[in-house]
């Protein structure tokens, strides 16, 4: 019989309350997906003054929310974990994918090219989640159960500083 | 926790899922063939060598090849569950079940003892292969996502589903007595809610919030719904033995067993209506054909339910049949099969795009000249994906009609299936021509 392990934290995959930096983080994520929607919408409709104003508040909120991470979080998380290497590298460069796809989005506006501009964020919103899921997943928790209370409200305290 | 889960090996090589996702297709044209050389005799019940061929051809050969691709490729994201040797594990995975898909039709068809063992032993293999190789990658996991335990209880039922399938095949090739129709309710119990609709809700509390962006599901539902259906379904099967050997109060165990499906139904139809209320509230409002497949995927799961009691209201055997079968036609070729189709544009459209972008970064950084990034419009074209929904539509109005009027539709009907596999097949493998070609002309293997 296969062994798959069932009862290993069956009853606590949901509805726990999330704490410190994942809870702030998280709710970053879900800002940007509003901000994200807002944005399709508008060049949905051909409303391209209202999408050049969300695509710009859309892409600050990303950056804003890169460096927080790669700035602050990141450099901690890998001192408190000894791992340079490990997960952070592989969303910095998940971040460089987003960011590719941020200059082909201001190219599309620019030309005012409703397919091009579509088919970009199409992308992108896969790109952006499955890499939240990740860092919701793994990396943000792994935050708060390695970082000491002390760390994480410093870290909290400066990613609060760079805005939404 | 294992530390080392989120790495750059996390994603599975693009070869893993998608030799998967394009054998699927050839099964799915296999099916649609039968029924048209066969015709209205495949659908007059469900016993017929025929329909087993086609059912087994569609739920195996397509339905489960793509799951099992597809969770190779998911779990290492949502769970950092990674597959020990993920290329050589699902080499010999998709060897393994390709040829036990194909030899238990062959053994349906032809009614050879040798065939269907054959198929018997590499289907029963292959499954236990998947299920050690999800159990290793699921205890070694980094994270613990809320679809995981839905996932486990699928895999679960997939191998009970297989378990009774190979008794079932044993009575068919003359080894074991016969269990109709007890051991085939089983079978198709656990095959259909156990091990599709469970895999499928438990993606869905993943995927309809994040592509549509909406609210997540009622988190007691992502709680319960998978180890109420999965207990619900081992009392059910239970009672079931008991009541056949004679046992006990006969009439005290009908109605538990009615009490059981009320409630299994209930479960299913929360699930339907919860994802056509998020959708409706969803934040994100473009026109968007991967939320017309969820959609429609609901509405035909609310009405397979409603076709599974009004089939009791009938007032004889053959009808009662004929609804009971437009009952597993509306399940499967409307809610499972327009669920998977629309993932599986997503998935392969994005990931060659993904793919190439990683290429590209790699070649980059290296010094060496970049590759041509697509978007995943240009990977699989906005009007081809369109014709597929169309024929889509058309074909799943035409078989769930040839369930009540078998002689004039059954071979349209397979014609129609014959075009939407066709239509998928071509999609998908210019899909992966498009990847080739924006490597440019060196030899790269897929990745």
């Amino acid at each position: 019989m296969v062994h798959l392990p069932l009862s290993k934290n069956l009853f606590e995959h949901t509805g726990e309350a999330m704490t410190g930096i994942n809870q702030y983080m998280t709710s970053d994520h879900r800002h940007c997906d509003e901000l994200f929607a807002a944005t399709e919408s508008a060049a949905d409709n051909e409303d391209w003054e209202t999408a050049a104003t969300q695509t710009e508040i859309f892409l600050t909120a990303m950056e804003n929310h890169f460096t927080k991470e790669e700035e602050v979080l990141f450099p901690v998380f890998e001192e408190t974990t000894g791992m340079q290497q490990g997960p952070t590298q592989v969303m910095r460069h998940e971040h460089q994918q987003m960011r590719d796809l941020f200059s082909q989005l201001r190219y599309a506006l620019e030309a005012t090219d409703q397919d091009e501009f579509l088919s970009i964020t199409e992308t992108l919103l896969i790109l952006m989640q499955q890499h939240n899921m990740k860092e919701e997943g793994i990396l943000y928790s792994m935050s708060d159960e390695q970082f000491g209370d002390d760390t994480a409200s410093t870290v909290l305290e400066k990613m609060q500083k760079i805005g939404d | 926790m294992q530390q080392a889960g989120l790495s750059l090996e996390q994603a599975p090589p693009l070869s893993v899922p998608v030799r998967f996702f394009l054998t699927a297709p050839i099964f799915g044209l296999i099916s649609a063939l039968l029924l048209i050389i066969i015709g209205p005799d495949a659908l007059v019940s469900r016993w017929t060598p025929a329909m087993l061929a086609i059912t087994h051809g569609i739920v195996l050969g397509f339905l489960t090849s793509i799951m099992f691709g597809a969770m190779q490729q998911m779990l290492p994201v949502l769970a950092g569950a990674v597959f020990p040797r993920p290329k050589l594990s699902a080499g010999i995975l998709h060897v393994l079940w390709v040829l036990g898909v194909l030899l238990l039709l062959a053994g349906f068809l032809s009614g050879q003892r040798a065939l269907l063992i054959g198929s018997l032993g590499l289907l029963g293999g292959s499954v236990m292969l998947f299920g050690l190789l999800c159990g290793y990658a699921l205890v070694n996991a980094s994270s613990r996502n809320q679809s995981v335990p839905g996932m486990q209880f699928a895999v679960l039922s997939l191998i009970i589903t297989v378990v009774l399938g190979v008794v079932l095949g044993l009575g068919h090739s003359g080894d074991l007595a016969l269990l109709r129709p007890l051991g085939t309710n089983l079978h198709l119990m656990w095959g259909l809610i156990g091990w599709v609709a469970l895999l499928i809700a438990s993606v869905a509390w993943q995927v309809v919030p994040m592509f549509q962006i909406t609210k997540p599901y009622p988190a007691p539902l992502i709680r319960w719904l998978a180890p109420s259906l999965f207990t619900l379904l081992i009392i059910h099967s239970l009672l079931s033995i008991f009541a056949l050997q004679g046992h006990g109060d006969k009439i005290g165990w009908i109605s538990l067993q009615l009490m059981i499906e009320i409630t299994c139904s209930l479960l299913l139809t929360a699930f339907a209506v919860y994802t056509l209320l998020l959708q409706k509230n969803r934040l994100r409002k473009i026109r968007d054909r991967h939320i017309s497949y969820w959609q429609l995927a609901s509405v035909c799961l609310l009405l397979s339910v409603a076709c599974w009691w009004l089939s009791n209201l009938a007032d004889s055997a053959q009808l009662k049949e004929q609804v009971r079968l437009l009952s597993a036609v509306l399940f499967l070729a409307g809610f499972v099969m327009a669920v998977v189709t629309a993932m599986l544009y997503k998935i392969v459209a994005f990931l060659v795009c993904f793919h190439l972008q990683g290429i590209n970064t790699q070649r980059t950084m290296a010094g060496e000249p970049g590759v041509t990034l697509l978007n995943m419009k240009t990977v699989i074209p906005e009007q081809r994906a369109k014709l597929q929904y169309t024929i889509y539509l058309l074909a799943l109005v035409s078989i769930a009609l040839a369930t009540l009027w078998p002689g004039a539709l059954s071979q349209l009907a397979g014609a129609l299936w014959l075009l939407h596999f066709g239509v998928m097949a071509i999609n998908l493998s210019r899909a992966l021509f498009s990847y080739k070609n924006a490597l440019g002309t060196e030899k790269e293997q897929l990745r």
